[in-house]
């Protein structure tokens, strides 16, 4: 009587567990053969929306004599979606919050979200971490490469020198870190030498990927690519301060 | 005695943890796409938002001065 039970008992986990089985690998060829694609169609369609409307943004900057940066990296873009929700109760609305222009916190946000990944020792299976869409660590504690970051680090890359970058790409190469030293060495001796002659070999001439920045920091640029000199020319060119609010009326105040 | 079903149990575990790993990613992939969706909508929508309140300081405005002509 206890085998049959036990038995009927063991079937039943099996057919639970099939169920289980197959309710998600029917969730991932929904996600991957039906969400997906349709969703990055819909983010092209955005796209050439927003390429559209990027000569109303011009207009709007050259009018109010102001830098506008929306857009932005996903980590400071969920910093930005907790802003409207204050913006949109007064009847003063701020149209640039503070947060989405050059701050120096922008650059504590270029941390990548796998800063601290927490390994798990045993894949858990509950319903919980199903929920947990965001992480960055698989259930074998993988950490995932996610690309954005690593598309911010070759930003910043990009923003540097050549000598720079070749430092890093040298130090990724080599883990002790005597080019590294070499190179910061070196880097250091020629801004010593910028700073008495005025003039210096590889340091004064800016780097292309700096011109081009420079070139497109008006059309469509995030603020984390904006390094500070570009942005105080900004401001000093228009004469805005920085920290300046622009306040519309929102309410017809005549009635 | 051996139970004839663990080794069932096992296997279907294994693959119910590989669903589970193959999900995760998609669903990270597809978090990254609206992700950068959103980025780019929410530049649109300061677009919007600059639209109607231009809007809003042109009617004040012309009422504030008397300019404001009934709709043709």
């Amino acid at each position: 009587m206890a085998e049959q039970s036990l038995e009927r008992l063991d079937q039943e986990i099996t057919l639970h567990l099939q169920q289980i089985d197959s309710n998600l690998s029917y969730c991932f060829g929904k996600i991957t053969q039906d969400v997906i694609p349709h969703v990055t169609k819909y983010g092209a369609v955005c796209d050439k929306a927003m390429d559209s409307c990027n000569w109303l943004k011009v207009m709007f900057q050259h009018a109010g004599n102001l830098q506008i940066d929306s857009v932005t990296s996903p980590q400071q873009q969920q910093q930005q979606q907790q802003m409207p929700e204050p913006a949109e109760n007064g009847s003063l609305q701020t149209l640039f919050p503070e947060k989405s222009r050059l701050s120096p916190a922008s650059s504590s946000m270029l941390a990548p979200p796998t800063a601290a990944p927490q390994p798990r020792p045993i894949p858990n299976l509950s319903v919980p971490d199903l929920n947990v869409t965001t992480t960055t660590t698989t259930t074998t504690g993988r950490v995932l490469q996610l690309p954005d970051s690593s598309d911010d680090e070759l930003n910043d890359l990009a923003d540097r020198d050549p000598t720079d970058r070749s430092t890093t790409v040298h130090s990724r190469n080599d883990p002790d870190g005597s080019t590294l030293q070499r190179q910061r060495r070196k880097r250091k001796l020629s801004l010593q030498l910028q700073q008495q002659f005025g003039s210096s070999s590889s340091s004064v001439v800016p780097s292309p990927a700096q011109l081009k920045r420079r070139a497109s920091s008006t059309i469509d640029s995030s603020p984390m690519r904006k390094d500070s000199v570009s942005h105080a020319d900004s401001t000093k060119q228009h004469g805005v301060q920085p920290g300046t609010v622009i306040y519309f009326p929102t309410r017809d105040e005549t009635s | 005695m051996e139970n004839p079903y663990e080794q069932v149990h096992q296997n279907i575990l294994s693959r119910i943890i590989n669903n589970v790993e193959r999900l995760n990613e998609s669903v990270v992939t597809l978090n990254q796409e609206l992700q950068h969706i959103n980025a780019r909508n929410s530049n649109l929508e300061i677009m919007g938002q600059m639209c109607e309140n231009y809007h809003k300081s042109v009617q004040f405005n012309m009422s504030a001065t008397g300019h404001k002509q009934p709709p043709l």
